[in-house]
C-alpha cells in the first residue's frame, strides 16, 4: 500500500460531510460528555486545592478557596517521607511487571490462538482462572511461595507474581490475533522466516495498538496495587507509593492535608504518562497501517 | 510446513509461571476447602461438611445467597447498562465528536486513580454530615432531597454501579475503542461511498466486526462482576452495607476467611468452600456465557 | 504430546505436594523444638534474671547502671524482627527500638508494619511455616489468635523470662492463659470517652452532664439548637465503643458484674442501653442521615469541623483530633449514672509476645524486657499520648489525664471481651460481628438480637 495514497484517504475520512441535524446531535452529546467529565476536573481541583490549606483551614473548609495558599503539606510528604525512594520502588515493579506479563501473554496467547492442537479449549480456560479469583484468595499461598523461593520483602518477588498475571493480556490478545489474516504469515514462511521471527517481525508490529492498551491497563493495575505489597512486602524499604498513601489515608484524619498533597504527587506522573501514550496509541494505529 | 509441536515453544514460558504463581496458590486454597484449619495448629480433615454447612447453615446460608443475589443484579446490570455505555462512548470517540480528544482523556482519566482515591473521594461527595452532595441540596434549598446515599438501602446500590461506570468504564472504552480503530479503512469508505446512514455503517459495520472484542469485554467484565470486592467493601463497610445493600460473594468470602482484624477469628477452610463455590459459578456462567457469544460470533 | 501433558501436570502436582508439605510437615518438628525450649528456658532461668538486674539498677543510680547496662546489652548481638498490625504504632514502635539500641547497641532491630484485616492470618501463616517474626504482636485473650498459638507451642512462655514486677493483675489479664504469661501489655489504656467541642458548649450555655439524666437532656438540647449532637457511624466497632460507656452510665451496677461474669451480657440492663441508644439514633441524635457514614475518619471529621457538638469513641483518638484540628477547643468526660458514678470501660493493650521458635532468643527477651521496663513503658505509652494505666508513667496529653480522673478511679470490663471470653464456642463474636450494625438498621429488634446472643454464651 502507498504511503501517500494513504494519507490521502486519511484527508479525506476526516472531511466526511455530516447532515447539520447529525452534527447537532454530536454536539449534544459533547456538551453532556463535558458536564460529566467535569466532575472528575471538580474532584480533583479540589484535591488540590485542599493540599494547598493549612491544617485548621481545611478541617473548616473543604470546597472553598483556601484562605492562604501554601506548600508546606508538599514539602512534609517529599522531604519526611523518603517519597522518591518508594516512587523509584513503584516505578521498578511497574516496568519490569508489565514488560514481563505482555511479553509473556502475547507469547502464549500467539500460541493458542495461531495453532491447532489438542485440548486448546482446556488451555484457553485454564489461563481464563486467574481472572476469577480475587487475589485476596491467593495472598497466603502466594506468601508461602516466595518464603520458599527466598525472595519474600523482596521487590523482584513480587514483580514475579505481577509478571504471571497474564490472565487478561493473553485473552485480549487472543481475540485480536484471530483478527489479523492468515495469508501474511504464509507467506512469510514460504520466504523461510522462524516461527519467533514471524512473531516479532509481523504480529507485534501490527497489534500496537492492542499492546499499549493492555500496557496501559497492566500497568495501572500494577502502579495502583497496595493489597499484594502490603502482604507481599513488609520492609520499608521495599515500600511501593501505594503503600505509603495508604499509609496516609488510613490515618487520614491525622495527616490531612499531607494525604491530599500526596494523592496528588501519586496521581502527577500517571496522569502525565496516560496523556503521553494515549496520544501514542492514535500514533501506533497510523504506524501500524502504514507499515502494513 | 509447520512442525506438530510448534505451538509449545510459544506457550511453555507462560505456562510455567502462571502456574507457580496463579494456578498454583489456588489450588491450595481449593485443598483447604475440605479442612477445618484455622491457619494454627494441624489441619482437621472435614470432607464435604463446609459445604454443607453453607448451603444449610441457617445463621449463614441466607447471609451468602442475599450476596450472590446482589452479584447476580450487578452482572445484570453490567450486561445491560455498563457495556453498553462503554460501547456508546468509545463509538462517539471513534466518530470524532466535537472535544473528542479531550474528553477520551477525561473519561478514561478516573481509571488511573486508585481505589484508595477514589473511595477517599467518594467519602468527600456523598457523606451524608460533610459531603459535597448533601451541602449542595441545602445551599439550592432542597433539603428535603438529603439522604443518607451510601446508607439507604434504595440508593445505595444505583449509586455504587454509577461510582463503577465513572471510575471503570475505561478499561472497556479503551478495547472497544482500539478494536474500532483496527477496522480496515477500506470497509468503512466503501460504506461511505455507497451512501449509506451513520445508522446503517453502526449497525451492519461496526457492531458485527467488533463482535470478538465484544465477547471478551463481556467475558471479562462478567468475571468481573461476580468477583467484585474493592468498591463494596470500601464504600458500605465489611459488613455489606446497610441491610445487605453491598453485601457481595467476595466480601463473605473475605469477613469469614480472614475474621475480623480485631477478633482474629479466622476460619481459613470455610473461606476457602466459600471461594471454591463462587468459583464453580463464576466457570459455569463463563462457560454458558462463551458458548452464546460464539453462536453470535458464527452467525454474523 | 500426551506425554508432556502429563508431565506438565505431574510437576504442578508435586509442587503442590511440596507446598503443602511444606506447611504441614514443619510443624511437628517445630513443636519438639519448642518444648525443647522451653525446658532450655528452665535451666537458664537464674541466667535470664541476672541479666536483667543491671537493667533494673540502672533507673535507680544511672550513671553506674549506664555502664553496666552496657556491658550486659554488648554481650547480646543479632537481629530480631518484630511485626506490628498498624501503621498508628509505628512511631512509638520506632521510639521504643531506639531506648532498647542505646542499651543493647549490637542488637539489630528490623520491624515490619502489616495493617490491614489480613495481619492475623499473615502472621499465623508466617508462623506455621516456621519463619515467623521474632516479636510480633497479638491481641492477646481478647481474641483467638494468641490461645491457638500458645495451644500450638508456637509462642514463649515469658513467665520466668521477663520481669513482670511493673504490672499490676489487671494489666496483665490479657497476656495470661492458665497462669503463665504470654505476651507483654503496655500500659496504655485502651478507653472510650465522649469528646465535646468545648467552644460550642460553652457558646450555647450546655453543661458538662453529672447524671444520665442530664446527658440525655443534653443530647436532646443540642438537637433542638440544630447542631447533630453525637458524631457516630454505622460501623459495628465504632458503635460498640458507644455503647459500652452509654451501658455503664445506664447501669454502673450491672457493668461491673461484667468483670466476674456474675451478670450475663444479654441481661435487661444491656438491652435496655442498647434499646435507649436505638431510640436516640431514631430522635435524630446521632445525625438525621448517620447510616450513611461509613468510614471512622469522617465521623472524625464531623466532630473536628464542628458539624457534631460531641463524639463517643477511644481514647486512641486523642492525638488524631488534635492533630486534625489544632484550632479545636476540645475536652472530654464519661457517662456518669444517676448517681453520679462514673468509670473507664477498657483493658490495658496487649503488645509484643516472642516467638518460641526464634532464632536469637537472647536478643528477643532482651527486647521483651526492655518493653516490660518502666523505661520502655515510659517512652511507648507518652508516645502514644494515650491514658496511662498506671500510676508510675504520666500521661503526655493533658486530656488523657483529664479522662482517667472523669473514671474517678472506677475501671470496668468490656462488654465485648466478656463476649469473645465467656462464649460457648467462640462463635458468639461472630454473631456480633454480623448482626450488631443490624440492630441500627432496624433489620433486627435488640430482643430478636440479644436472644441469638444469648444463645452463644455460656
Amino acid at each position: 500500500m502507498g504511503k501517500e495514497r494513504l494519507k490521502k484517504r486519511f484527508r479525506e475520512r476526516n472531511r466526511e460531510i455530516l447532515s447539520p441535524s447529525a452534527k447537532i446531535v454530536r454536539w449534544i452529546l459533547s456538551i453532556v460528555l463535558l458536564l460529566y467529565t467535569s466532575i472528575t476536573i471538580f474532584v480533583i481541583g479540589i484535591t488540590v486545592m485542599d493540599s494547598m490549606k493549612s491544617k485548621g483551614d481545611l478541617v473548616t473548609n473543604f470546597v472553598g478557596l483556601p484562605k492562604a495558599w501554601t506548600l508546606e503539606n508538599y514539602v512534609k510528604v517529599l522531604t519526611e517521607e523518603n517519597l522518591l525512594r518508594y516512587a523509584a520502588n513503584s516505578v521498578f515493579l511497574v516496568v519490569v511487571g508489565t514488560l514481563g506479563c505482555l511479553f509473556l501473554g502475547a507469547l502464549t496467547a500467539y500460541g493458542i490462538s495461531r495453532f491447532e492442537f489438542r485440548g486448546k479449549g482446556f488451555i484457553v480456560a485454564y489461563f481464563l482462572i486467574g481472572m476469577m479469583v480475587p487475589i485476596q484468595v491467593s495472598v497466603l499461598p502466594l506468601f508461602l511461595i516466595l518464603r520458599t523461593i527466598g525472595l519474600l520483602n523482596n521487590l523482584l518477588g513480587l514483580a514475579l507474581v505481577y509478571v504471571s498475571g497474564i490472565s487478561m493480556g493473553c485473552f485480549i490478545f487472543q481475540k485480536f490475533f484471530q483478527t489479523i489474516p492468515m495469508a501474511m504469515e504464509e507467506s512469510a514462511r514460504m520466504d523461510g522466516a522462524g516461527d519467533f521471527k514471524i512473531f516479532f517481525r509481523i504480529i507485534v508490529p501490527l497489534c500496537k495498538p492492542v499492546i499499549m492498551t493492555v500496557a496501559l491497563i497492566t500497568a495501572i493495575g500494577q502502579w495502583n496495587d497496595f493489597y499484594m505489597p502490603m502482604v507481599l512486602l513488609g520492609k520499608r524499604s521495599t515500600y511501593t507509593l501505594t503503600l505509603i498513601i495508604y499509609q496516609y489515608i488510613g490515618q487520614f484524619t491525622k495527616h490531612m492535608g499531607e494525604s491530599m498533597a500526596a494523592v496528588i504527587i501519586t496521581l502527577i506522573p500517571i496522569i502525565v504518562l496516560y496523556f503521553l501514550f494515549s496520544s501514542q496509541i492514535v500514533e501506533g494505529i497510523s504506524g501500524g497501517a502504514v507499515k502494513g | 510446513m509447520r512442525k506438530k509441536h510448534a505451538h509449545i515453544k510459544f506457550i511453555l514460558p507462560g505456562f510455567l509461571f502462571y502456574t507457580c504463581f496463579v494456578v498454583l496458590p489456588i489450588i491450595y486454597v481449593f485443598g483447604l476447602s475440605f479442612v477445618e484449619w484455622s491457619g494454627m495448629g494441624p489441619m482437621k480433615f472435614s470432607g464435604l461438611d463446609n459445604f454443607i454447612k453453607m448451603f444449610t447453615a441457617q445463621n449463614f446460608a441466607p447471609i451468602f445467597f442475599h450476596a450472590l443475589g446482589n452479584n447476580v443484579k450487578y452482572l445484570l446490570c453490567v450486561w445491560l447498562i455498563i457495556t453498553p455505555i462503554q460501547y456508546l462512548l468509545a463509538y462517539l470517540f471513534f466518530i470524532k465528536i466535537p472535544a473528542h480528544r479531550y474528553l477520551r482523556f477525561m473519561v478514561f482519566m478516573p481509571y488511573v486513580i486508585s481505589s484508595t482515591i477514589v473511595s477517599f473521594f467518594a467519602t468527600l461527595i456523598f457523606n451524608p454530615i460533610f459531603g459535597f452532595l448533601n451541602k449542595f441540596l441545602e445551599g439550592i434549598g432542597l433539603e428535603q432531597l438529603q439522604g443518607a446515599w451510601f446508607g439507604d438501602p434504595k440508593w445505595a446500590f444505583k449509586l455504587m454501579v454509577m461510582l463503577i461506570i465513572w471510575q471503570g468504564a475505561g478499561s472497556g472504552i479503551m478495547i472497544f475503542y482500539s478494536n474500532f480503530m483496527d477496522i480496515s479503512k477500506d470497509v468503512m469508505e466503501a460504506c461511505r461511498i455507497d451512501g449509506c446512514t451513520e445508522w446503517q455503517r453502526f449497525t451492519r459495520i461496526l457492531i458485527p466486526l467488533s463482535l470478538p472484542s465484544c465477547a471478551s469485554i463481556i467475558t471479562m467484565s462478567s468475571i468481573w462482576a461476580l468477583a467484585l470486592f474493592d468498591l463494596p467493601f470500601i464504600l458500605g463497610g465489611r459488613n455489606g452495607g446497610v441491610s445487605g445493600s453491598l453485601d457481595f460473594a467476595n466480601l463473605v468470602f473475605y469477613r469469614y476467611t480472614f475474621g475480623n482484624a480485631l477478633s482474629g477469628r479466622s476460619e481459613l477452610g470455610f473461606g476457602a468452600a466459600i471461594c471454591v463455590v463462587m468459583f464453580i459459578f463464576m466457570m459455569t456462567v463463563t462457560v454458558i456465557q462463551r458458548k452464546i457469544l460464539k453462536k453470535f460470533e458464527y452467525d454474523t | 504430546m500426551k506425554l508432556k501433558k502429563l508431565v506438565a501436570m505431574l510437576c504442578t502436582f508435586s509442587m503442590l505436594g511440596m507446598l503443602l508439605a511444606g506447611c504441614g510437615g514443619e510443624e511437628k518438628p517445630k513443636e519438639s523444638e519448642s518444648s525443647q525450649e522451653e525446658s532450655a528456658g528452665g535451666s537458664q532461668e537464674p541466667a535470664g534474671e541476672e541479666s536483667q538486674e543491671p537493667e533494673g539498677a540502672e533507673e535507680s543510680q544511672e550513671p553506674a547502671g549506664e555502664e553496666s547496662g552496657e556491658a550486659a546489652g554488648g554481650d547480646i548481638s543479632g537481629t530480631i524482627t518484630i511485626w506490628e498490625h498498624a501503621f498508628s504504632f509505628e512511631e512509638s514502635l520506632q521510639a521504643v527500638i531506639e531506648g532498647f539500641n542505646k542499651q543493647y547497641p549490637n542488637v539489630t532491630v528490623e520491624y515490619e508494619i502489616r495493617d490491614g484485616d489480613t495481619y492475623n492470618s499473615v502472621l499465623t501463616t508466617a508462623i506455621q511455616s516456621g519463619d515467623g517474626p521474632d516479636l510480633f504482636y497479638t491481641g492477646g485473650t481478647s481474641d483467638a489468635v494468641m490461645g491457638d498459638m500458645v495451644a500450638n507451642g508456637a509462642i514463649m512462655d515469658l513467665t520466668n523470662e521477663v520481669d513482670y514486677s511493673l504490672f499490676d493483675e489487671s494489666a496483665l489479664s490479657r497476656s495470661i492463659m492458665d497462669g503463665k504469661y504470654y505476651s507483654i501489655p503496655w500500659l496504655t489504656m485502651d478507653t472510650r470517652a465522649v469528646y465535646y467541642n468545648i467552644d460550642m458548649f460553652e457558646e450555647h450555655g450546655w453543661k458538662v452532664p453529672t447524671t444520665f439524666s442530664e446527658f440525655e437532656a443534653l443530647l436532646a438540647t443540642v438537637d433542638e439548637a440544630g447542631i447533630i449532637p453525637v458524631s457516630a457511624v454505622n460501623s459495628y466497632f465504632s458503635m460498640l465503643f458507644a455503647y459500652e460507656p452509654v451501658l455503664s452510665g445506664f447501669d454502673a451496677e450491672y457493668t461491673k458484674g461484667l468483670a466476674d461474669y456474675s451478670v450475663k451480657v444479654t441481661d435487661q440492663p444491656a438491652r435496655d442501653a442498647l434499646q435507649k441508644m436505638v431510640d436516640w439514633a431514631d430522635a435524630g441524635y446521632f445525625g438525621d442521615n448517620w447510616l450513611g457514614v461509613v468510614d471512622g475518619n469522617a465521623m472524625l471529621l464531623a466532630f473536628t469541623s464542628g458539624q457534631a457538638a460531641m463524639m463517643i469513641s477511644g481514647s486512641w483518638d486523642i492525638t488524631t483530633i488534635a492533630e486534625n484540628n489544632p484550632d479545636l477547643n476540645f475536652g472530654a468526660f464519661e457517662i456518669p449514672t444517676d448517681d453520679g458514678v462514673a468509670g473507664l470501660v477498657g483493658t490495658p493493650a496487649n503488645g509484643f509476645s516472642v516467638n518460641a521458635a526464634t532464632q536469637n532468643k537472647e536478643a528477643a527477651i532482651a527486647f521483651a524486657n526492655y518493653c516490660a521496663s518502666l523505661e520502655g513503658q515510659t517512652i511507648w505509652v507518652q508516645s502514644q499520648g494515650g491514658v496511662s494505666a498506671s500510676d508510675e508513667i504520666e500521661a503526655s496529653t493533658e486530656l488523657a489525664k483529664q479522662i482517667s480522673e472523669s473514671g474517678q478511679g472506677n475501671i470496668y470490663t468490656s462488654w465485648h471481651n466478656v463476649i469473645t471470653n465467656y462464649s460457648t464456642d467462640g462463635s458468639a463474636v461472630l454473631f456480633w460481628e454480623e448482626n450488631f450494625e443490624k440492630v441500627f438498621a432496624k433489620d433486627m429488634t435488640v430482643d430478636e438480637f440479644m436472644d441469638g446472643l444469648a444463645e452463644l454464651m455460656q
